[in-house]
């Protein structure tokens, strides 16, 4: 069949480096076509091309057969090409009719806005997608995913041929999940293109026709989903068959004395009844959709958010965490899961960022002066215990790859001297082989002594480094599972809360 | 060093252009300079020991309110309460030299100036009101006690021992507000590339959920840097009244404006995480010898409105075309 | 499954949109409640209040803020701030004067409302170009305009003396309604309909609620901005043509503190400071507010100064229960995006 878009030859470079190397890449009517590999393969660079963000410094683009070339994203969209992005381009404040309809409002012959047109055509489309919310919503109102409803809903109105899904499941949640690959199927029926990014090979398996992966800014090979397993694709973005050894955590050191012990703690509108400990010398792993509480577990064990019931014990002594400072005091640090929100001060420098939270005892002036050569130390030290690559402590942090700034987190983590660390998705945005080290890292803390609890919504993450794992699901504990207990499908049936056959919690 | 310390340098891109890059980085300074050359050469009054101290003294009174304004310009807010603040200040001085002695009376208007500058910090980290609008709402609240108390007069403050503060000279030529703001724009360099406290400025500057999530106590620093301000303002007011030897409540009346394009033109950034008190200081100046050179040129009062909102406006262009210049990432 | 639906967030609905629909009829039922409150205490300590005179004069005094309130919300509505109007409002008041010595009302009225244009498109031209953000902008511009009015009047006053009769713009009444309030009203209604029911309206809000958003929709956000910054100008110089119609002499210092007063009225009347939407009712009730207290005052000889004390004490009050009233949303609406 015909593709609808053909990229060939295309290549992009940014001074210093080449995120596209030669790609080529078609898109058939009606098909389903993934894109995967790892971070820094150019996926983003070659979705931001096709949506007109971005033009290749060689190479042509071909949509329904005549050569095209976009100036911006405006004219890739009115050429029929929309993107569904992961941060949705909806206004809160309006309602859904009149986001549907956004920079195209109809109006009658007085330059008023045409309502009765409006809210009709907006009802079509909805009912189509089986959205029950009322077009006169408010769109700040709505889930998550009735909104992606609506993102999609938009593009459907706008006749597009062609839809770039970016991480589309990345919120949402299982029932949801299922909602979208309907409308997936019906867009796949009305012959539109959809091109699907996502990291998740579960999904990509299920959804899609045909694969196209990624490495190193070079087509590996694109391939029809139904001739290939799961391990083939991961290889083909690796480069290399994946050590299946190496995902499996090793027996754990000797378990100690209670870190933490957290007994019927609830937190108003997102927890209740949650009870569970942590040892030092232990990773405990936290499992959930997202939405299941894990966010908010973390921060109030953090001290940023107030627990409206039950006692947290820390290393055997009862403490109130009122604020991260009193959370500090008490041996606890948090990692957060969006570095580029709450974590990262692109001002500063890469060593001020990683001492940003570390304490000092002692005299007066040492709280007050900068010790220059006290922090380079820790800075060292830490540098090496990563094997963060920075070209210097003074570079600025933005220079740093996704993956080194995860770890200069990781390391403001370490420096602020907490033995208890909440990691929330402490691999996210960060490339495959620098995953693997910070499960190491994070394997050989435990080894230490630290206690660590690592959530997370990558599941095969938390099988590989967890030695015990509880699952949240709707605000609730749904399980807490052993070591031998700890598989993909029993965290996955918790988390969507079903039971599983030998349920040992309680 | 400087490295060390956290603050951030400036990666050299490409070698070769290091006179543009000097140039940029120093534009103030340098324009500085080039207009004190071009007046000297051109209107020999200038030249004049009395003038150029004439135009320290003018800058001091900008300048030292400026530094502590660049501080909390680096933490991410603003204040514009300052002209409010300083006269209120300034007539509080006046009116207790009488009763209570100079010193005691500077005492006084320094800590109502810490005070109402962490009344300041409060309303905008604890009510969580924007900090422009705020401040302009509490410049309303200062200037209208400032009236009240001064019954709406001008407040003679006649001490000469007083008066030596504005008008008096160390070496003859460097009056004595100067050699103050000199050692104020010490104090704060130190204050925010040595200290954590300077640090924890920028990092709050720089993204101020992440110095939340980080553990830092935004809002004590925000408040602690709001007091700073107040405190230098009403400094300022000291040297203001003694130079005047008199205090109403609006002796300071566009303050906000001077200080602030004062800031801005020295190259401090808006955005906050990043900030040059050199640059407040060549700023401080800068803007002395312009109104200096309008004034010997006989151009009315009135262009000072002009001059200063057209060079606050012309810096923020420059470094908004600065950013979209330089490559990013 | 059942256990995940009962949770999910669509249950959550009708109660948030309870919440949602009582915090937007309280903004602006809240402040016309203030409002007649306020009259009826006003009417019982300060006598005179309630006289035919004094409730016209506090109407047409709550008229000329008004008109500009309403451009700042505008302004607000798509996430800037204008801080230049009282300094527009000045000038424009002195072109008016000044055009009246030379030619007809007409004409000295088109060309006060030019003037703000002018300004105002200008605020819009360097915001948008520039990307600098609106309330430096207009804070610098806010001194340029006051130094340029002062220069052209070189610190003198402008009498309007060869038509007596602009000043009916102040004191005429038709059908018993003060002219200015009229003129507010028509101001009212127009923006009303520009940002209801016109696509211009919606993209404003669209720009100050999600920019990103705005932008992907294809909404050219710099002519949007543009646009309503010149709509502000022309609000401040209907203000400014209002006034000099009232004082029938102007001079340079006219107008200052504007600026405070609009942005009080507009987050007072329910408009919030996050930008996104405008309450243009709010806006007009709460300039009524404001000038009902004034005027009260005024009656209880209480100086100026305290006035002015007032007005700043009233924009904290004001401000902050704009913070209660974002902190209460965002906590129920959940966002997980």
């Amino acid at each position: 069949m015909e593709p609808i878009l053909n990229l060939t030859g295309i290549s992009k470079q940014f001074p210093g480096v080449k995120a596209l190397d030669n790609v080529d890449f078609s898109l058939r009517p009606g098909e389903v076509h993934a894109l995967m590999g790892e971070n820094g393969a150019g996926k983003s660079t070659l979705i931001n091309i096709i949506s007109g963000l971005l033009r290749p410094s060689s190479g042509k683009i071909y949509l329904a057969g005549r050569q095209v070339s976009f100036a911006g994203s405006s004219e890739a969209q009115k050429a029929g090409i929309s993107t569904i992005s992961q941060e949705f381009n909806l206004v809160p404040g309006l309602t859904v009719a009149e986001n549907i309809f956004l920079g195209r409002e109809p109006t009658g012959r007085s330059g008023l806005l045409n309502w009765r047109e409006i809210r009709q055509r907006a009802k079509e489309i909805l009912t189509e997608l089986g959205l029950k919310a009322p077009v006169n919503q408010r769109v700040e109102y709505l889930s998550v995913g009735d909104r992606q409803l609506v993102e999609i809903a938009k593009a459907l109105s706008l006749e597009f041929r062609i839809i770039t899904m970016d991480e589309p499941t990345a919120a949402l949640n299982a029932m949801e999940v299922g909602r979208l690959f309907e409308i997936v199927q019906k867009l796949k029926r009305r012959s539109i293109a959809i091109l699907y990014v996502s990291h998740r090979l579960a999904e990509v398996f299920r959804i899609a026709d045909r694969v196209t992966v990624l490495r190193d800014g070079k087509r590996v090979d694109t391939r029809p989903l139904a001739e290939l397993s799961e391990d083939d694709v991961v290889t083909m973005m690796l480069g290399r068959a994946l050590k299946r050894e190496a995902m499996v955590s090793q027996a754990p050191a000797s378990i100690e004395k209670l870190a933490l012990s957290a007994d019927d703690i609830a937190v108003r509108g997102f927890l209740s009844n949650i009870s569970f400990d942590i040892r030092f010398g232990e990773v405990m792993g936290c499992a959930g959709l997202v939405g299941a509480g894990r966010y908010e577990l973390t921060r109030a064990l953090f001290g940023l958010l107030p627990l409206s019931h039950g006692r947290v014990e820390v290393n055997g002594k009862p403490a109130s965490l009122r604020n991260p400072i009193v959370a500090m005091h008490c041996g606890i640090y948090m990692l957060p899961e969006d570095r580029k929100v709450e974590g990262i001060f692109p001002d500063i420098t890469v060593l001020a960022n990683m001492v940003i939270s570390a304490r000092r005892l002692g005299t007066l002036t040492s709280r007050f002066l900068i010790r220059a050569s006290e922090e380079q130390t820790q800075y060292e030290g830490v540098r090496t215990l990563l094997n963060i690559r920075a070209t210097s402590p003074a570079q600025g942090i933005t220079k740093l790859s996704g993956g080194n700034q995860q770890k200069v987190m990781i390391g403001r983590a370490l420096v602020s001297k907490s033995r208890v660390l909440l990691l929330n998705e402490p691999t996210r945005g960060v490339d495959v082989k620098t995953k693997l080290e910070i499960y190491s890292v994070i394997r050989k803390l435990a080894r230490d002594g630290y206690a660590i609890m690592v959530s997370s919504s990558d599941i095969p993450e938390l099988v590989s480094v967890s030695d015990r794992c509880i699952v949240l699901s709707a605000g609730r504990m749904a399980g807490l599972l052993n070591k031998e207990q700890i598989n993909e499908d029993n965290i996955t049936a918790l988390a969507i809360g079903t039971r599983i056959s030998n349920n040992p919690n309680e | 060093m400087n490295e060390l310390r956290g603050i951030r340098s400036k990666d050299s891109r490409l070698s070769g252009v290091s006179v543009v890059d000097f140039f940029t980085k120093y534009y103030i300074q340098s324009l500085l300079i080039v207009a004190a050359v071009v007046l000297g050469l051109v209107n020999p009054y200038f030249r004049t020991a009395t003038n150029l101290e004439n135009i320290l003294l003018q800058a001091s009174f900008s300048g030292i309110g400026a530094a502590g304004m660049t501080l909390l310009i680096v933490s991410g807010v603003f204040d514009l309460s300052v002209a409010g603040l300083l006269g209120l200040c300034g007539v509080v001085l006046a009116k207790l030299i009488p009763t209570i002695g100079i010193s005691l009376a500077i005492c006084a208007s320094l800590v109502i100036g810490l005070v109402l500058g962490s009344l300041n910090g409060f309303v905008v980290t604890k009510l969580r009101i924007p900090a422009f609008i705020a401040t302009l709402g509490m410049m309303n609240i200062y200037l209208a006690l400032a009236f009240i108390w001064s019954g709406g007069e001008v407040i003679p403050a006649s001490d000469l021992a007083f008066q030596f503060l504005g008008t008096g000279t160390f070496f003859g030529v460097l009056p004595v507000p100067f050699i103050v703001m000199v050692v104020i724009y010490l104090f704060c360099q130190g204050i925010l590339s040595r200290t954590l406290f300077g640090r924890y400025l920028q990092a709050i500057g720089s993204n101020e959920i992440a110095g939340r999530t980080a553990g830092l106590l935004v809002d004590t620093i925000r408040i602690i840097t709001f007091a700073i301000v107040g405190g230098c303002t009403a400094l300022a007011g000291v040297f203001l009244t003694a130079e005047l030897s008199s205090a109403n409540a609006i002796m300071a009346g566009g303050y906000e404006l001077t200080v602030i394009a004062v800031v801005v033109i020295g190259g401090t950034s808006l955005k906050g995480g990043k900030g040059t008190l050199f640059g407040s200081f060549a700023g401080a100046l800068f803007f002395a010898v312009i109104n200096n050179a309008l004034n010997l040129f006989g151009v009315g009062a009135y262009w000072q409105y002009v001059v200063t909102g057209f060079f606050l406006i012309s810096a923020l262009g420059v470094q908004a075309l600065r950013s979209a210049v330089l490559p990013v990432e | 499954m059942s256990d995940l639906e009962k949770v999910s967030d669509t249950e959550a609905m009708p109660k948030l949109q309870g919440v949602a629909h009582f915090i937007q009829v309280f903004d602006s039922l809240g402040v016309f409640a203030l409002l007649v409150v306020l009259v009826v205490v006003a009417s019982i300590i300060a006598p005179g209040f309630f006289t035919y005179t004094n409730v016209t004069n506090t109407i047409i005094m709550a008229s000329i803020t008004a008109a500009t309130g309403l451009g700042m919300t505008f302004a607000i509505a798509v996430g800037g701030f204008d801080l230049s109007v009282g300094s527009v409002q000045g000038l424009t008041a002195i072109v008016a004067a000044s055009l009246l010595a030379v030619a007809g009302v007409p004409l000295a009225i088109l060309g006060a409302l030019l003037t703000g244009l002018l300004m105002g498109l200008f605020n819009g031209v360097i915001i948008s170009k520039l990307k600098i953000p609106a309330f430096v902008v207009t804070f610098g511009m806010m001194s340029i305009v006051r130094g340029v009015a002062l220069l052209v009047t070189q610190g003198q006053s402008v009498m309007i003396t060869n038509h007596p009769d602009f000043a009916t713009l102040n004191n005429g009444k038709i059908l018993a309604i003060p002219v200015p309030f009229i003129i507010v009203m028509i101001v009212f209604t127009a923006l009303y309909l520009i940002l209801h029911h016109t696509p211009f309206g919606r993209h404003i809000c669209a720009i100050g609620g999600n920019r990103t958003a705005a932008i992907a929709s294809g909404i050219s956000v710099d002519r949007v901005t543009i646009a309503v910054f010149g709509l502000v100008g022309i609000t401040a110089a209907i203000s400014g043509v209002m006034l000099s119609s009232q004082l029938m002499i102007v001079d340079g210092t006219l107008g200052t503190g504007l600026e405070l007063q609009a942005i009080a009225i507009s987050v007072l009347g329910g408009t919030s400071l996050s930008g996104g939407n405008g309450n243009l009712v709010g806006t007009v009730l709460a300039a009524l507010l404001l000038a009902t207290i004034a005027s009260a005052l005024n009656i209880l000889k209480v100086a100026a100064f305290y006035q002015y004390l007032f007005v700043g004490v009233l924009l904290i009050f004001a401000l902050s229960i704009d913070t209660v009233r974002r902190t209460i949303i965002a906590k129920l609406t959940l966002s997980r995006v």
